[in-house]
């Protein structure tokens, strides 16, 4: 865990990608800097680029032109990039991919056994990783015969069970309920807290907004990077952009359509609940 | 691995309708929609589509004209070089000519709202989302009387989903089609549902009017469900002690009621 | 229908068979599969009969999964037993003047059927409480001693654990493509056997396709989790010879030398 001491920094720096075969760059020109336990979420349209920056965040794409620094190792060096991997997690949008193993707990295992550790470390990972997903009650159940979403949130519990620097996430709770939703994110908020780097990539989400950072992605570039919140003009922009806001922001924006004067700063329920109070009473 | 995934569940369904399945993780709602076109038998009882049991073996050969199926995961679904040959794959199994399956195909694609390039492409090459869309053209093509669509809005931002649900919805009112969805999203239940039906640890919680049970927080939070923005809205209201004359269902309801209330107030 | 492909994988219970170190369970496979096919009397067949039934009962795995661990062999099973009963010279028992069965090929053709289902009902209990990764870690372990003279043990083991890794997952990719093809009414799903056969070419090639492109993307996937072939890597349980573990090798033993002495006797 040396990174933790030194801090774990992500630096991309002007990269280009085209897949190979394709006439045109997907990612045109990104350059963005990341730090340890920054909690960000990246979201765009179809099409955008997201999974592929994502991948080539986690090294698993070499970008074309420009780099990427991960604790200051260039990327695309093989050499630097296995010693780079163990810091870098990444759960793809499709969790089938990534299931291992024939049965739920020793899938969860398989990630901290590559890196060697111990047994009962391996052990007290595995633990600790399906508790905080809760899924102690697939334990003994085969993988790939899981529903849609539990395969989904085993894939997330053996990307953290490796206890990666910064762990990048590709859509990972399109397919769950909104409790357990709710729950990896408070999963992903803790980690963060703690000093995980965590990347969300999501489309759908109400709680867009409440993140600190957002980068929103249009056309392979970055064209947003700031806390939503943090200017009374932000949130306009970012529902200009085809961003989900949530359901306070819609309806207050709704209201301001309608003439209605609202303060700008309701942004939660609460917020929302306590305007109309003062209004309506 | 022997388990029950389902458990005495009773429904009915209506020609025509817009039903919402929904649940939370593990629920049982792709186990149950995928009864619906015989690809799962079940152990015990029956399924009857159109009138006909679909352990009737010649009912359950022809099923796949009158339901169309949209997975879950529907990068598993395409098995072909191009987008076209996959989506194509269906029609040319209904002997239809090249022409129409020409036809249909741009048809299809334009109503999930992709440019018509897509086509000529690899389906493993597509953005997720894109994909997604793609196979639910491959869905629509064929054109079925009922449409099963497993959670078609995962992944999917706000306008591409918008578009997709738009056009089911304008398939059911102006064709007739039955639309049968999969979804843990109440939002989009308020904005499209007929009737829900809501599922529990596969068994069947309840089936109701949307509107009942979307205004029934109760009900969704026991099926592991959240209610929709301006339902819970509402019941926060009203434990303030403000009451809303009507219980608005989507946001642009809430809108609308808050609105007038609003300036109401403001005029008095 | 799906529910006939089965892969014939682990089955999760907690049993002893479970619980035994998958190195003792491939040491009692082992010496049952010899005892099996040396077993030459009646009380040595009944002998190797009673422990393969004891040790099936004790895996807490219902009878009725290895008896569909047999169904897809009965074509087999019934071909071996009738080559073997029409092709056995002897005591005539039918005789068409074509077709000659003896007395002595049916019993013997009895004994090679019944051989062969014991067989695969010692198999079966091995690959139903035994995950793959289990496996290959015992392979590994046992092989080591090879290693000293050269050979890639782990290597060749990891090589048998995507192999076995691979299975579930071909059976997925036929299972998920198939579900696709009925859905959108693929001949070979339904209709008159000629049919069938020919939808089998539009099923089999994208099989390949997708299953090619599926270990692809599994190579990928287990490259992010910092898989590297060759690396050492360590284990969530490490293998443990336990009281369980050596009373189960002795009694296959016991089993095997009551079959040789019968044989030698
Ligand atoms: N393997 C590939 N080969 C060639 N082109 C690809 C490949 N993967 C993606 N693309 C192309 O790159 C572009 C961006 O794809 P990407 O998957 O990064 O988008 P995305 O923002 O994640 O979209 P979505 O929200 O739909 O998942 C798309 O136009 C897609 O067609
Ligand atoms: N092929 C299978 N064999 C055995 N069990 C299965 C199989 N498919 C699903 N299950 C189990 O049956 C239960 C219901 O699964 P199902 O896929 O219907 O859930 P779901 O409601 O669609 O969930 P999700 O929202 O996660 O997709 C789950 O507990 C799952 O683990
Ligand atoms: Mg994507
Ligand atoms: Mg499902």
């Amino acid at each position: 865990m040396n990174s933790i001491e030194r801090g774990f920094s992500l630096e991309i720096k002007d990269v280009w990608y085209r897949y190979p075969g394709a006439d045109d760059e997907v990612i045109k020109g990104v350059s963005t800097t990341v730090g340890q336990g920054e909690l960000i979420a990246l979201t765009g349209a179809g099409r955008a680029g997201k999974s592929t920056l994502a991948r080539l965040m986690a090294g698993v794409l070499l970008p074309f032109s420009g780099q990427i620094l991960v604790n200051g190792l260039d990327n695309t060096d093989e050499e630097n990039r296995e010693k780079t991997r163990p810091h870098v997690g990444i759960v793809f949008q499709n969790p089938d991919n990534q299931l291992v193993a024939a049965r739920v707990e020793e899938d969860v295992a398989f990630g901290p056994e590559n890196l060697n550790l111990p047994s009962c470390e391996v052990q007290r990972r595995v633990d600790e990783a399906i508790e905080e997903v809760g899924i102690n009650h697939l334990r003994e159940r085969p993988p790939h015969l899981l529903s849609g979403g539990e395969r989904q949130l085993l894939a997330i519990t053996g990307s953290i069970a490796m206890r990666p620097s910064c762990l990048i996430l590709d859509e990972p709770t399109a397919m769950l309920d909104p409790l357990n939703q709710h729950n990896i994110l408070k999963v992903l908020e803790r980690l963060a807290r703690k000093g995980t780097t965590i990347i969300i990539i999501t489309s759908a989400w109400n709680e867009l907004i409440q993140f600190d950072r957002l980068w929103i992605c249009r056309d392979g570039k970055l064209i947003f990077d700031d806390t939503p919140s943090k200017q009374p003009g932000n949130l306009k922009t970012i529902r200009g952009l085809g961003t989900n806001t949530g359901g306070t922001a819609e309806l207050a924006f709704a209201l301001q359509e309608q003439g209605v004067d609202l303060p700008p700063e309701a942004v939660t329920m609460n917020e929302m609940v306590k305007y109309l109070c003062r209004a309506l009473r | 691995m022997e388990m029950t995934a389902l458990k005495d569940i009773k429904l009915n369904i209506f020609p025509g309708e817009f039903l919402v399945v929904a649940g939370s993780t593990g629920s049982g709602k792709s186990t149950l929609v995928q009864h619906f076109n015989g690809l799962l038998l079940p152990t015990n009882g029956r399924v009857k589509v159109l009138g006909k049991d679909t352990t009737d073996k010649k009912h359950r050969n022809e099923l796949w004209r009158l339901v169309g199926m949209f997975f879950q995961f529907p990068e598993c679904q395409f098995f072909n070089a191009t987008v076209y040959d996959d989506i194509a794959f269906g029609l040319r199994n209904l002997n239809l000519d090249e022409k129409t399956i020409a036809r249909r195909i741009r048809e299809a694609l334009a109503i999930m709202g992709l440019p018509d390039e897509v086509k000529f492409a690899h389906p493993g090459k597509l953005s997720d989302g894109t994909r997604r869309l793609a196979a639910m053209a491959g869905t629509l093509a064929p054109r079925p009387k009922i449409l099963v669509l497993d959670e078609p809005g995962a992944g999917l931002g706000p306008k591409d989903k918008k578009i997709v649900f738009d056009r089911l919805q304008c398939l059911q009112k102006s064709s007739g089609v039955t639309i049968i969805l999969v979804t843990h999203d109440m939002e989009d239940a308020a904005a499209y549902a007929e009737r829900v039906a809501l599922l529990k640890g596969g068994q069947l919680l309840r089936v109701d009017k949307a509107r009942h049970i979307l205004a029934d927080t109760g009900v969704l939070r026991e099926a592991g469900l959240r209610p929709p923005y301006a339902v819970e809205l509402a019941d926060r209201l009203r434990q303030e002690g403000i009451h809303l004359p009507s219980m608005p269902l989507t946001v642009a309801d809430a809108a609308k009621l808050l609105g007038s209330l609003l300036k109401q107030k403001a005029g008095d | 229908m799906l529910d006939g492909i089965n892969p014939g994988q682990y089955i999760p219970a907690d049993s002893l068979i479970h619980r035994m170190d998958p190195r003792a369970k491939l040491i009692v496979t082992v010496i049952s599969v010899l005892a099996v096919i040396l077993a030459s009397s009646l009380s040595a067949l009944l002998v190797v009969l009673i422990w393969s039934v004891l040790v099936a009962r004790m895996s807490g795995i219902k009878a009725v999964f290895y008896w569909r661990s047999l169904k897809p062999l009965w074509v087999l099973l019934l071909f071996s037993f009738f080559f073997r009963a029409c092709f056995t010279p002897g005591k005539p028992f039918i005789d068409t003047g074509f077709l000659m069965i003896s007395y002595e090929g049916i019993i013997s053709a009895g004994w090679l059927v019944w051989k062969l289902a014991l067989l695969v009902l010692t198999s079966a209990v091995v690959t139903f409480t035994t995950t793959p990764l289990q496996l290959t870690a015992a392979l590994e372990q046992m092989l080591m001693p090879l290693a000293r003279i050269g050979l890639p043990v782990r290597e060749m083991s990891m090589m048998v654990n995507l192999a076995l890794r691979f299975i579930p997952t071909l059976f997925q990719e036929t299972r998920l493509l198939f579900m696709a093809q009925w859905s959108r009414g693929a001949a070979f799903t339904r209709g008159r056997i000629t049919d069938r056969l020919k939808g089998l070419v539009p099923f089999i090639v994208p099989l390949l396709t997708n299953v090619y492109q599926r270990a692809d993307e599994l190579a990928l996937g287990m490259e992010t989790r910092c898989y590297r072939v060759g690396a050492v890597r360590s284990r969530m349980k490490p293998l443990q010879f336990k009281p369980l573990d050596v009373v189960a090798v002795l009694s296959s033993n016991l089993v095997l030398v009551f079959v040789l002495v019968q044989r030698l006797g």
